[in-house]
């Protein structure tokens, strides 16, 4: 395959990527609204469009495949056939095998022809009850309907059909209900006269010009030149321009960029605390314009990387279509805030996470539509995935209207399991009980269910959300469903965080997390069983001395030395918690530098980074942090 | 004078960005390098409008407006009835060529085509523009 054609098969690959997404997309809704015309038309399209490129690219399979299924959505627009379930699943199957070909030939691998058994599935509908007249083979019907092909060694869509081996070709196009060039010709005859033209007979009153006012540069002030004269390439660059206004680029160039960018934060930073040093006045004008031109810098090419929600959000009509069908339940999907935007590795990663929490909320949340229908619930039954931007972070919500979850069975669930003392239950508060889902190991169906099991447990889901640097919460109404937040940090790279000082050395906290910062002597300070609490504004909020928790241990005894402690509230596995450190050392952006190797099973610590005076600052992974000191309390 | 038409501005109609490229590749081969875009028929006429174009090559199904809406509106415009127009079907049905031929569609292309056939559909276009001139 030459250089070119290796293009274009990449360009093929990717755009036609987002037609099979839309396609899955589109299909579910199809089958919820069989009447829509135009839906039904965009759908056809897809498997038209994605014929036509295989077809220029050779791929005969793929050609084979989207022709039965595009002859039998045309059926469908002529009104021959009707939408139904079993329909559905065989038009689905066929857009999967479309795919699976897709993947073949990303790895670089020949696509191969489906199951014949698929081929048999889509030929009955294509030529179900209306009788067709006797299809003739493939080859035949090429050579009479292109006859200029065949001699130019040019390619059909019916030789490609009959190409893929141990298949019958499709019904192919009767003779009767194609036409000739020489009919076509005979039909311009009749409209134009012998030899006419529309363009010509149109312009013959006006001009005696072929092409009656083509633009002067084209032809008037060139007149014939060699074949192939290069035309002036200012004269190709200016239309142009004026189309295409998206452009494809490397993910890895881009994040060349938003390294780099990075780094100038991280400069800018640096110069900033020199500046404060020692710099004049007027030094101080330049870089504050410059801070502004850094973060410009940075939020454009931050920006490069955002897509919007819906890349991730639109597979899972397909999903829930699928497992509401499998499973014999009614389900409606309702996605609010698709346009929302994220980076563009959290469109890759959410995609698990995201599954894992519908198939559970569908599988385990939603309930029968008989038992529904008894609970005096509608039998359709709603999952709702609702996206926004809240200030500097994303918040992701699943939401079922199922039965909820029951936190005393979570209590038990994870005693039975030896991951929680038996003496402790009294000291978990709901939301406390909510979390313990996450631990690993945790399943509240002794039964591995197919649907939701898959031996993966909830534990993955935050995994996969901690990586985003995200955080997860459950709240639950038993009897009315269940609401799965997540919250996510609008860039991965770049996170604002409060700086703080304990025991000498600096820490990072997320800012997102950060809920307020206060003094101790305005409140109290209580012990509540095994627990150190603080009362804060009415709440009662477990407390962790950080001065004690972390850093050197044999400091101890110096640590409660300083007094009045600063205490920030944060939120963090799924409550909100206290926390005493020493100073506040101020608000800074910074750029995460992941852990070395050997450090990245540090309990607590999820990156690193080097503040504005180049010393070193560790960011906290406050979920585990506050999870590993809960556990070290209850032992 | 065939060799002229090298310099022709050549508008390529297609939703598929992938199949714009295909079709600028093609007419490449054959020595066309001004090529301009367009997405469907709508924009398809927008552009047709505000700058020079010599010859469309525009594909049938759409999105927004359908290649032979878009070739309906270009005969009942009059700056731009004279431009030819080169439909590209995915097949030569009868009913669907006839009602092309009556919206005034100059020639059709069955997909997939190689250049050397782009080149004879362009040719004949060509010929009978000429002929009748």
């Amino acid at each position: 395959m030459g250089e070119l054609e290796q293009e274009l098969l990449q360009d093929f690959l990717v755009e036609g990527r987002e037609l099979l997404e839309s396609l899955d997309e589109n299909l579910v809704d199809l089958e919820q609204r069989p009447n829509d015309g135009e839906l039904l038309n965009s759908v056809f399209r897809g498997f038209h469009t994605l014929k036509g490129g295989a077809g220029f690219l050779g791929i005969a399979p793929m050609v084979n495949l989207c022709h039965r299924a595009e002859a039998i959505l045309d059926r469908l627009r002529q009104g021959e056939l009707r939408i139904d379930a079993p329909l559905m699943d065989t038009i689905l199957t066929a857009l999967d095998a479309t795919k699976a070909m897709f993947f073949a030939l990303e790895q670089g691998a020949k696509p191969e022809n489906p199951d014949p058994s698929l081929y048999a599935q889509l030929d009955h509908y294509v030529s179900a009850p209306a009788p067709e007249p006797t299809p003739k083979t493939g080859a035949n019907a090429a050579s009479e309907t292109h006859p200029e092909a065949g001699e130019s060694g040019g390619i059909t869509f019916e030789t490609l059909l009959t190409e893929a081996a141990n298949t019958s070709p499709p019904p192919a196009a009767d003779a009767d209900t194609t036409i000739s060039n020489e009919e076509f010709e005979t039909l311009l005859d009749g409209m134009y006269g012998p030899g006419g033209a529309p363009g010509s007979t149109h312009a013959q009153g006006e001009s005696t010009m072929p092409l009656s006012s083509p633009p002067k540069e084209s032809v008037a002030s060139h007149p014939p030149v060699t074949p192939l004269a290069p035309p002036h390439p200012e004269k190709i660059a200016a239309p142009k321009a004026a189309v295409e206004n998206t452009i494809r680029v490397d993910a890895k160039r881009l994040d060349e960029c938003l390294n780099l960018a990075g780094e100038l934060v991280l400069t800018r930073n640096r110069l900033f605390t020199l500046a404060e040093e020692s710099m004049g006045a007027s030094y101080a004008d330049v870089l504050a314009n410059m801070d502004q031109i850094t973060s410009g810098l940075q939020n454009a090419i931050l920006k490069l990387r955002m897509q919007p929600i819906q890349r991730v959000f639109s597979r899972f009509h397909r999903v829930v279509r699928d497992l509401a069908r499998q499973l014999g339940k009614e389900v409606r999907l309702e996605l609010i805030g698709e346009e929302t935007e994220v980076d563009r590795r959290v469109i890759e990663e959410l995609a698990d996470p995201l599954t894992h929490l519908l198939r559970n909320g569908l599988d385990h949340g939603i309930e029968p539509p008989d038992e529904r229908e008894a609970l005096n619930k509608p039998r359709e039954g709603c999952l709702t995935l609702r996206a926004s931007q809240q200030g500097d972070h994303i918040l992701v919500e699943m939401i079922d209207d199922g039965r909820g979850i029951d936190p005393d069975r979570l209590r038990r669930a994870a005693v039975e399991k030896n991951l929680i003392g038996a003496d402790n239950i009294a000291d978990i508060s709901d939301e406390e009980a909510y979390d313990l889902m996450f631990l690993p190991g945790f399943s509240t169906r002794t039964r591995v269910s197919d649907i939701s099991g898959r031996g993966v447990g909830m534990d993955v889901v935050r995994n996969g959300i901690s990586n985003l640097n995200g955080n997860i919460q459950v709240r639950s109404e038993p009897g009315k469903g269940s609401c799965f937040r997540i919250t996510l940090p609008l860039t991965l790279t770049i996170l604002p965080t409060l700086i703080v000082g304990v025991n000498g050395q600096r820490f990072a906290f997320p800012l997102s997390r950060v809920r307020e910062v206060t003094r101790l002597s305005e409140h109290h300070q209580h012990r509540v069983g095994h627990r150190s609490t603080l009362v804060f504004r009415g709440q009662t909020l477990v407390l962790f001395d950080l001065r004690r928790e972390l850093g050197n241990r044999q400091n101890q005894e110096q640590a409660p030395a300083a007094e009045n402690p600063q205490v920030l509230i944060i939120e963090a596995a799924n409550r909100t918690a206290a926390i005493f450190v020493d100073t506040i050392l101020g608000q800074q952006d910074v750029v995460v530098k992941p852990l070395a190797v050997e450090l990245t099973t540090t309990t607590g610590i999820s990156g690193s980074s080097i503040t504005g005076d180049g010393r070193i600052v560790l960011i906290l992974d406050l979920d585990e942090l506050i999870r590993s000191l809960l556990r070290e309390r209850a032992a | 004078m065939p060799m002229k038409h090298q310099n022709l501005s050549i508008l390529v109609v297609d939703d598929f960005s992938t199949m714009r490229r295909i079709v600028r590749s093609l007419l490449a081969e054959l020595g066309y390098t001004k090529v301009i875009e367009a997405e469907d028929g709508l924009q398809a006429l927008s552009v047709l409008r505000s700058q020079p174009v010599d010859f469309v090559i525009s594909d049938w199904n759409m999105p927004r407006m359908q290649g032979i809406d878009m070739l309906r509106a270009v005969r009942a415009d009059q700056a731009l009835a004279h431009i030819p127009v080169l439909m590209v079907t995915a097949e030569a049905k009868r009913e669907q060529i006839v009602a092309a031929v009556q919206a005034g569609v100059n020639g059709y292309v069955v997909k997939p085509f190689t250049a050397v056939t782009l080149k004879e559909k362009m040719s004949r276009i060509f010929e009978r523009l000429e002929e009748n001139d």
